[in-house]
């Protein structure tokens, strides 16, 4: 009788107790056979060892710190972004998907998102309720770093010290001193902009051509505001996508 | 002598529990210690499993940006940040399936790095990275999962938590993964 396969791996890996240690090193002693086939797996887990050690990966220097002031930024703000974004998939969602920008919502292992699909949304991307939440203490430049194929930019203000920003798909971002910049040059996402009246300045750009500005309570755009008070902005307009 | 391997004791202390010596060990250094410790190898595994780097450091923060505001430690935090670095991987690919077509391509390309020098080159006899990375594409996401995760030194404990399977099954299904993976490279890249 002899032990199985898994058994001698786990041997290999260092994964059994010192006493079942002793008692598979004692067999192995007086088993020809049992010692063939752990030098096959030993030799098998060097090999794949040695291959995967091919793959070099070198992690980018990150601290603890970083981490912990990222996650005490965004942890109550997160809150907010989720009732406003579930307002947007209740109200306004026919025509954006709830998206994400980034990763601030959602909590734990193996948690479901609460993700709330317009029923309308169109597109293979919906995603879970999220987006970025801002307070500028004074002015605000979105730029968007490039034309798009399709997509729209919907502005719309509220009666609220936040700004948030909701994309239909996952798509980069910076924020930096009342800069966010969207990486948006491979993306076909649509985006809703979420101002406070009282906000000012207000810039939106893409590529370098200003789609919306805001000063004071003067608003100047390439669009005219909708019946609900929305500007709809074409990601399209600037040129031909590059 | 025959035992199946749910008789064996794995017994490798299960390297984990919080870090520090005591669960009352502050929930701030804990986790100061255990970004010490996690950060690079979560990062290296989401690398080589998502072949995308700028994803896998988005990821790997993410999971961790979590745990924090989670506010305590779970009982196996490594296992805990694996399943919620999976699970954020597999939100991305729902969105994004380009992610995985970024392996391939990758290895379709060829290497962008010359291949590691280590001691184990004789046994690899003129492999390169782009070869693994192919194989690795071409085998199931479980058995890439295994060998990656055992590639980072995880335990089989910390591996079964993260994957959802019984820590006696670990070594059995290691033993296939790698055997997978030997078949397809041969498949992939034998002279014919």
């Amino acid at each position: 009788m002899h032990p199985d396969a898994g058994t001698w791996q786990a041997l290999l890996d260092g994964e059994l107790s010192p006493s079942v240690r002793a008692e598979l090193e004692g067999h192995l002693a007086g088993c020809a056979a049992c010692r063939e086939s752990f030098g096959k797996l030993q030799f098998a887990r060097d090999k794949m060892t040695a291959r995967l050690g091919l793959l070099e990966s070198r992690p980018p220097h990150r601290r603890a710190e970083v981490i912990r002031g990222r996650a005490r930024t965004v942890g109550r703000p997160r809150l907010l972004a989720a009732g406003i974004l579930l307002a947007f998939a209740t109200a306004a969602g026919a025509t954006i998907q709830s998206g994400v920008l980034h990763r601030l919502v959602g909590d734990g292992a193996g948690a479901k998102p609460t993700t709330q699909r317009s029923q309308a949304a169109t597109g293979a991307q919906a995603e879970r309720p999220s987006g970025i939440v801002l307070y500028p203490s004074s002015g605000l430049e979105v730029q968007f770093e490039r034309p798009q194929r399709e997509g729209v930019i919907r502005i719309v203000f509220a009666d609220q010290p936040a700004v948030s920003i909701v994309a239909s798909s996952s798509v980069p971002y910076s924020v930096e001193r009342g800069r966010v910049a969207i990486s948006n040059q491979r993306a076909s996402a649509s985006y809703r902009i979420m101002l406070p009246r009282t906000l000012s300045p207000v810039s939106v750009r893409v590529d370098r051509e200003t789609v919306f500005s805001k000063r004071g309570a003067t608003v100047e755009t390439v669009t005219t505001a909708g019946p609900a008070g929305e500007y709809v902005i074409p990601l399209t307009r600037t040129g031909t996508s590059r | 002598m025959k035992r199946s391997p749910q008789q064996w004791e794995l017994a490798r202390p299960d390297a984990e529990g919080p870090p520090g010596d005591e669960k009352r060990e502050p929930f701030e250094m804990a986790f100061e210690r255990l970004f010490e410790k996690d950060f690079a190898r979560l990062y290296r595994y989401l690398d080589r499993l998502s072949g995308d780097s700028g994803m896998a450091d988005d990821l790997a923060q993410e999971s961790f940006v979590r745990l924090y505001r989670r506010g305590s430690l779970p009982d196996r935090p490594s296992s805990w940040l694996v399943s919620v670095a999976r699970n954020l991987l597999r939100d991305e690919r729902r969105g994004a399936a380009r992610r995985w077509e970024l392996l391939e391509l990758r290895g379709a390309m060829g290497d962008l790095h010359p291949p590691m020098m280590s001691p184990e080159s004789d046994l690899l006899a003129g492999e390169t990275a782009a070869q693994v990375r192919r194989t690795l594409a071409a085998i199931s996401l479980r058995d890439r999962q295994l060998l990656l995760l055992r590639q980072e030194g995880y335990s089989y404990r910390e591996i079964a938590e993260a994957l959802e399977f019984s820590p006696a099954s670990i070594g059995t299904m290691l033993v296939r993964a790698t055997e997978a993976f030997r078949k397809a490279f041969e498949e992939l890249f034998s002279a014919p």
